[in-house]
């Protein structure tokens, strides 16, 4: 080669090393807040170090679903509403891997609301982000689980008249052990709350509420994607810790934000370990890449202390 | 005629203590060397409804039991009623006379002799609930069970419920055993044991399959509760933790099937057990596994169906929708376990073949062999050979292709958090590196990769995908598949006793078919009977569409495993028509 060769000009966009670059332009509209969401989930990878070959990232289907396939991470993209089953599958079979589930609301909540309440309810050690646009994008603008009332939709043309899901007081109920809210308007927060959710041991649940320009804002008359960021800069409050019963939010009214939840409870995996290791003494043989959690076992004096208690066989 | 055998049913109220009867008999029993093989029904509810334990004893290896009994223990009347025209000709009915008032329903050659169940146990054990214990007593002697078996057994199994229990158990078991040699004279049976303890074991199907999937390497199952598939999750639970398993009772069936393709997808051998109504919820994942091609392993006991159907009852009817019933084409393979045996050996085979074709393998056992248990030979762990996964080449990991199009259609697969292996799994149609892709040409090219698979399977013609035993100058052929194998084997002995010849051809793999052997089965022979226990001929018309013949067809969908003696009626008819009688004086009509 000539000498004259140039190195590569550094990348102008710190994401752009995350990206599957041949798979863009990607399919969001003008306006929409995903993007936005994957931009501060890809600077909360970038500061939290982790090594990239132990990432995965599980999608459903919708518009938020179309995330996993633009990162350049291990990716799977699964049948609508499972990719949480998917996700505590994968992350049982191989605790090492980080596991981060990106989704909508319409996929999360509605057809995969029962896989949501069960992960979270067992702890198993993962990332819930949901983007909620409180619409069904991909398929034209239908109501989801988390319309507000009041709001109009290809399937409520009158108005939704059903009570929308409070989604961190589901996730504080079932169990998650971290739980925030933050819009796509508030970057900093959302990268800052991505990177702790992903950081904590457990079911973690971040809730990104983003604009649906095109399907729900139109529809309601609410204008484009800058009106929404001015809307929600003037009506977000911040409330760090908030009781989480009275976070709900209602069409077009205060959006309460922050860190809600942020407590410790013992993972799947380590209550199992420690569990059967208790139970069936020997007989246990912990799968493999779960050595590590026998040896760093939070349980860990609790379980010699049971087994010295046993007097039996352990069986 | 057949060897020399013992053939008793047990029937009364579910929770009575039937099923622990006759299960602490027949493996009395077979700890005596005998072989055993038992049938048993019982109602969907929990407590209550009208349960049935029948077991067959013999010296030999046994290979199917059939639905008539020369002994029934009636603990009640529905018991009675219901099960007396069972009774095969010169039978006994044993029965409690507090319970069985009225006999009149009996007719016929059969004797009949009262049994003082509830008033011995009362009597000698201080407990009416210790009834079953004085008909497994009676019963012992009745089969010429050594009682002190049959004793240590009932110690085993309640040596946690503290010594009264225990004791009052005994005496009831002694009280029945005595009765009994008071009682039996010359209905005494005594057969002589042909193996040794420790070549055989007694097990059901559903254990044999769990076995199975252990011997090859399972490291992951999810599974959520379904009569009657329930117990391999259970089995599971208990012993994989073991072999440094994973199990997971999930939050429903769809959960249960995406976690498994989740632990796939990272490498692990993946199971999931179910019966009809889960198998349909999980069609939506088990074509993602399809099209992501990753192995897992799918285990469907089969029940009577439509819906919720006939629970509890024995049923072939999810054979069409294990093929075909997915929305889009999605590849996957079928195998039909025959025998308690083969859950364990198919099951594990199973596994090998999902790991060499990534796709999802469906196991389609049933009622009757997941409930059932048998003596068998002791499995062979040596004889399990799983394939592993095609793996990348340094060659290929330069520029990886997940789904590179391969002349087997088989692509080199990779475990995320492998270095250099980044990749997609999408459930969207994709091309050779993973990437979603939507032309019509590259969507015929992978519809024939994935497709391309099942052709290199069955074009292998290996011997375990199906059991022949063709018959020198058989005109007709008997094609079953699963659960109703003995019955056809010995409807084919029975018929070769009467001079018809028959072969019979019993496919393990029922998709891809195993071709060429299938052809040479039909090439032989002039006419061809299907036997399957549904009702609309579901493998038949499998055959027929790919195979262009015209089969007699032999349906049952009554809920219980089809008879020798069925199957036998039905080759005398076609062999009849063959063979029509010639009239009278025909020969002069020609001259």
């Amino acid at each position: 080669m000539s000498a004259d060769v140039i190195a590569p000009p550094p990348p102008e966009n710190p994401t752009e090393d995350w990206l599957r670059e041949e798979r863009i332009p990607h399919i969001w509209c003008p306006g929409c807040g995903i993007g936005t969401s994957v931009n501060c989930f890809t600077q909360a990878l970038e500061e939290s170090k982790l090594d990239r070959d132990n990432v995965v990232i599980v999608s459903g289907i919708g518009c938020t679903g179309r995330v996993a396939g633009y990162l350049k991470l291990d990716s799977f993209h699964t049948t609508h509403g499972r990719p949480i089953p998917f996700a505590t599958g994968l992350k049982l079979a191989n605790p090492k891997l980080k596991v981060i589930v990106y989704s909508g609301d319409g996929d999360l909540f509605a057809i995969g609301g029962n896989h949501f309440f069960h992960a979270a309810r067992r702890n198993v050690d993962m990332t819930v982000i949901c983007v909620n646009n409180m619409t069904y994008g991909m398929t034209g603008g239908q109501v989801t689980p988390t319309t507000p009332i009041g709001a109009k939709a290809t399937t409520s043309p009158f108005g939704n008249i059903e009570e929308p899901f409070n989604l961190p007081f589901i996730a504080h109920s079932c169990g998650a052990v971290y739980v925030a809210r933050w819009t796509s308007f508030h970057v900093r927060q959302l990268t800052k709350a991505i990177r702790d959710a992903i950081a904590k041991p457990g079911f973690t649940f971040v809730e990104v509420i983003s604009p649906c320009p095109t399907l729900f804002s139109r529809r309601n008359r609410l204008g484009d994607g800058l009106d929404a960021m001015k809307f929600y800069k003037a009506h977000s409050e911040i409330r760090n810790g908030a009781d989480t019963r009275e976070v709900a939010i209602s069409h077009q009214s205060k959006i309460i934000c922050g860190k809600f939840v942020d407590i410790t409870r013992t993972t799947w995996h380590d209550a199992q370990a420690a569990h059967l290791h208790r139970v069936m003494g020997n007989r246990f043989v912990p799968p493999r890449n779960w050595e590590h959690l026998i040896k760093s076992d939070p349980m860990e004096d609790l379980v010699a202390e049971t087994i010295r208690d046993s007097s039996g066989d352990g069986s | 005629m057949s060897a020399p055998h013992v053939l008793i049913r047990i029937g009364g109220e579910g929770g009575e203590g039937i099923i622990s009867t006759g299960d602490l008999l027949s493996r009395a029993a077979s700890r005596q060397g005998l072989c055993i093989m038992t049938y048993r029904t019982y109602p969907a509810e929990i407590k209550g409804g009208l349960a049935q334990f029948q077991m067959k004893l013999a010296s030999d290896p046994i290979r199917s039991i059939g639905l008539r009994f020369q002994h029934l223990m009636a603990f009640n009347q529905e018991a009675l009623d219901a099960f007396h025209d069972g009774m095969l000709k010169g039978g006994t009915i044993y029965y409690d006379p507090a319970e069985c008032p009225d006999l009149s329903k009996v007719s016929g050659e059969i004797e009949r002799v009262p049994i003082p169940l509830t008033d011995l146990a009362k009597e000698k054990g201080g407990s009416i609930r210790g009834k079953n214990m004085v008909a497994l007593g009676f019963l012992s002697r009745l089969a010429s069970v050594d009682l002190e078996t049959v004793a240590g057994l009932v110690r085993e199994k309640f040596k946690r419920k503290g010594e009264k229990v225990l004791d009052s158990n005994l005496a009831s078991l002694n009280a029945g055993y005595d009765l009994g040699d008071q009682t039996i004279d010359g209905r005494g049976v005594k057969l002589t044991p042909k193996s040794q303890r420790g070549q055989s074991i007694v097990i059901s199907g559903n254990e044999a399959t769990m076995l199975g999937a252990l011997a090859a390497g399972c490291k992951y199952m999810a599974g959520y509760p379904i009569t009657p598939a329930s117990s391999i999750l259970e089995f599971a639970t208990r012993h994989l933790p073991r072999f440094g398993g994973t199990v997971v009772q999930a939050e429903d069936e769809i959960s249960a099937m995406a976690s498994c393709i989740g632990a796939s997808f990272v490498g692990k051998k993946a199971m999931t057990a179910t019966s009809g109504p889960g198998l349909m919820l999980k069609g939506e994942l088990i074509t993602l596994a399809s099209t992501q091609e990753l192995p897992v392993v799918i285990i469907d006991v089969q029940r009577g169906g439509p819906s919720t159907g006939l629970p509890t009852k024995q049923e072939q009817s999810d054979l069409k929708f294990a093929i075909y019933g997915t929305a889009g084409e999605a590849p996957k393979i079928v195998v039909a376990p025959a025998t308690v045996e083969d859950c364990f050996y198919l099951t594990a085979k199973a596994f090998s073949l999902a790991e060499e074709y990534q796709m999802p393998v469906i196991v389609l056992s049933d009622t009757n062999l997941a409930v059932r248990t048998e003596t068998v030979p002791e499995f062979d762990v040596s004889r399990v050979d799983v394939a592993e996964r095609l793996r990348p080449t340094p060659e290929q990991m330069k520029d990886y292709k997940r789904y590179e199009d391969t002349p087997t259609g088989v692509s080199p697969i990779i475990d995320p958090g492998t270095p250099g292996g980044l990749h997609i799994a999408p459930g969207l149609e994709h091309d050779e590196y993973g990437t979603p892709c939507y032309t019509g040409v590259n969507h015929t090219k992978m519809n024939a990769k994935r497709f391309r698979k099942l052709e290199t399977l069955s074009k292998r013609a290996e011997e375990w995908m199906a059991d022949w035993a063709p018959v020198e100058g058989a005109e007709l052929c008997i094609i079953g598949w699963g659960s109703t194998k003995g019955a056809i084997q010995e409807a084919c002995q029975m018929a070769a006793e009467r001079g018809i010849r028959v072969s019979h051809f019993h496919p393990r793999i029922v998709a891809p078919l195993p071709e060429a052997q299938i052809r040479e089965a039909l090439s032989k022979v002039k006419k061809v009977i299907v036997v399957e226990e549904n009702f609309t001929g579901q493998f038949s018309h499998f055959l027929k569409a790919k195979f262009k013949f015209d089969p007699v067809e032999v349906l049952r969908s009554m809920g219980v495993p089809i008879t020798p003696d069925e199957v036998l009626e039905e080759i005398v008819k076609v062999h009849e028509t063959l063979h029509p009688a010639k009239p009278q004086g025909a020969s002069y009509a020609h001259r």
